[in-house]
């Protein structure tokens, strides 16, 4: 059997990319969280307002100041003042092959934990080796608890050997009724069309999550400095950011002392009040790890804590615990020195191509513009058979991370920017630039107003600063 | 309930329209800009913000055009952006032999094409090219357009089209059939 090119390109893909995914609630939840910020943005009291809740219920509803606390790795932080209760030891089912085992189950007064992983899963010839939807967890009375958060994990492999693939959940806490006594029962539901397993949780031994204790932080958030304090590029960006508290900023919320350890807790929160949208997303850990250092300037080397993230409440906001060792000499100092912005601009210009165009005419323009502060020259534009074609070109001084959109305005039709693309060709002295604008339908003709829309994503220098002064030892 | 119809209701302001079409097309438009990307949550990522982008501008769409083509066009547009942004590719010029290599662990290609071990070196294979010769093989093999509408879709006069696809033909073929490419 000969494969089609398709078939293999997509058997590539498969291996890669599941078929079970889902992309629709983070989708949705993006949609709204850009509805809030556009609402929130022409409303900066509002925004203010929301900042402060944020935090506040944060800090008050996760992590229960005044209550028992635990840490246990790789689960985070646990509430203990009414037990928590553990699968004694990990359970396992095999089915046609596989193996699942649930590892690991903690639950405390806030969630159910569930971390489980599916030994034994062989390459396929299409589709992801193995259902990776979420399990559900359901009481002995078959009410189901409620999925709250987690997925993702990962696939391990190595050349020859079956894979195994792991992940974690977190699901309500069990109702009060469920949880005091000796022993509570719940019913794992693999996605895998695996036999159920019935997971028995007892009372969790004392020592079982490391004690943990919230220290009211004593801290001073610095000012930007006043100058000098960006080198981008952009003509756009302001000298400095706007400082902080109440503006976008670098906020620690909360410090946590583990065993010989403390977690600093915090946030970086884009207020509105800065030339353009921080770029933040799940995965901004490695763009906005800042620096941290002790009395004498030298860096302390920390952990990313993942397991203890604050949720990211809305878009703007991104949470970020860092543990550092309990024998750092004071005070420290949590420096983050940029963050990326995205920002738009748009120029427009006007001609009149006449009523009957020919194919292949060109107006040679030489129109001198400002998008995003930096200058361009639009040169030419040339009618084609299916639409237009913008020659323009720039300086050499441009940042790399930069990209256009182009679209004709007040068409009733639905040409968008879908329709074109953007080749930059860099020579010594300038950049040129072509770009097309093509439609399915009827050329526009006539007086036409040309927009040209740039996307650039630039660096915003702080650096943003908290001071934190741990406790006497 | 049709494309058409999910349009109309994400026109009506009805987000239930759009949770019908990601749901529709979610696992083709991923695989497409991861094939372009390399990369699974940039992949991911491109789609989001497709979508998103395509609800806040779903007015615009003129409804009597097929959905699909649309969608995957905006798809490989916004991977080959990101690419750009990114610069994560190694040209393949200089690296000659890279191609002779597969083509001698490529065959024979019914028996491997299922083994991951293939999958990964074609992976491999493409992100060594370029970000814009990987987009034409995605739009030509993965999504099957025809060279007119690759024109279309990456606003490239035909010739250039039909550049690109020689290239990166060439080196597509030696990789998928071994044998030809040695008659």
């Amino acid at each position: 059997m000969k494969l089609s090119p398709y078939e293999i390109l997509d058997a590539a893909a498969r291996r890669h990319i599941s078929d079970k995914i889902n992309l629709y609630p983070q989708i949705a939840e993006k949609i709204e969280r850009k509805a809030i910020w556009r609402s929130l943005r022409i409303k900066p009291a509002l925004m203010v307002a929301s900042i402060l809740l944020a935090i506040s219920m944060i800090s008050g509803v996760a992590y229960a100041i005044g209550r028992s606390l635990g840490y246990i790795p790789g689960v985070g932080l646990v509430e203990e003042s009414n037990g928590i209760y553990i699968l004694d030891e990990p359970v396992s089912v095999s089915h046609a092959g596989h193996t699942v085992t649930v590892k690991q189950v903690v639950a405390d007064s806030q969630r159910t934990y569930l971390a489980y992983k599916v030994d034994g899963i062989l390459p396929v010839r299409s589709g992801f080796p193995i259902c990776t939807d979420a399990p559900g967890l359901a009481l002995p009375d078959g009410s189901m608890l409620n999925f709250t958060g987690g997925g993702g994990g990962g696939m391990e492999s190595s050349r020859g050997q079956p894979m195994r693939f792991e992940t974690s959940y977190t699901f309500a806490p069990l109702p009060a009724q469920a949880r005091p006594t000796q022993t509570r029962k719940l019913i794992f539901i693999s996605p895998c069309e695996m036999p159920m397993l019935e997971l028995v949780l007892a009372a969790a031994p004392a020592d079982y999550a490391t004690p943990a204790t919230v220290i009211w932080s004593n801290h001073e958030i610095d000012e930007p400095s006043l100058s000098g304090t960006t080198d981008s590029d952009s003509p756009l960006i302001p000298a400095k950011p706007t400082s902080v508290p109440n503006g976008s900023g670098l906020y620690l919320d909360q410090v946590i002392e583990i065993d010989n350890a403390y977690v600093l807790i915090g946030n970086f929160t884009d207020a509105g009040d800065l030339p353009g949208s921080v770029l933040i997303s799940e995965t901004s850990d490695s763009f906005y790890r800042p620096k941290i250092e002790d009395a004498s300037g030298e860096s302390i080397v920390f952990k990313v804590r993942q397991d203890i993230h604050h949720p990211t409440v809305w878009g703007g906001f991104y949470s970020w615990a860092y543990e550092i060792p309990k024998t750092v000499a004071g005070p420290v100092k949590i420096t983050l020195d940029q963050v990326n912005i995205e920002f738009t601009d748009t120029f427009q210009f006007q001609f009149d191509t006449g009523s009957d165009p020919n194919p292949r005419q060109q107006w040679e323009l030489n129109l001198p513009c400002k998008i995003g502060g930096y200058d361009y020259v639009i040169d030419q534009v040339k009618k084609l058979k299916n639409g237009y074609l913008l020659k323009w070109h720039s300086g050499v001084d441009m940042p790399e991370d930069s990209f256009f959109n182009l679209s004709i305005k007040d068409l009733t039709r639905s040409e968008t920017a879908e329709h074109m693309s953007f080749v930059d060709k860099r020579q010594t002295d300038q950049i040129n630039y072509t770009m097309n604008f093509l439609t399915d339908e009827s050329v526009p003709t006539g007086v036409l107003t040309f927009e040209l829309t740039l996307n650039q994503t630039v660096p915003l220098y702080g650096p943003w600063s908290i001071t934190w002064i741990p406790p006497n030892p | 309930m049709d494309d058409h119809d999910a349009i109309q209701r994400m026109k009506n302001g009805e987000i239930s329209g759009l949770e019908v079409l990601v749901h529709r097309y979610q696992v083709k438009a991923v695989r497409t800009a991861f094939l372009v990307t390399q990369d699974e949550t940039l992949a991911e990522d491109i789609v989001q913000e497709t979508f998103i982008r395509l609800y806040q501008r779903i007015h615009l769409f003129d409804d009597d055009r097929p959905f699909e083509p649309y969608l995957m066009r905006s798809v490989v547009n916004g991977a080959l952006n990101s690419v750009r942004r990114d610069r994560k590719f190694v040209s393949l010029d200089g690296n000659p032999t890279l191609v002779e290599t597969l083509i001698e662990k490529a065959a024979p290609v019914e028996s491997q094409v299922a083994s991951a071990q293939l999958s990964d070196e074609i992976l491999d294979a493409l992100a060594k090219l370029s970000p814009r010769q990987r987009a034409v093989i995605v739009q030509r093999y993965y999504l099957e357009m025809s060279e007119k509408e690759m024109a279309r879709a990456l606003a490239a006069p035909p010739g250039t089209i039909k550049w690109l696809l020689n290239a990166a033909r060439t080196r597509l073929r030696s990789l998928l059939s071994p044998e030809r490419s040695q008659q």
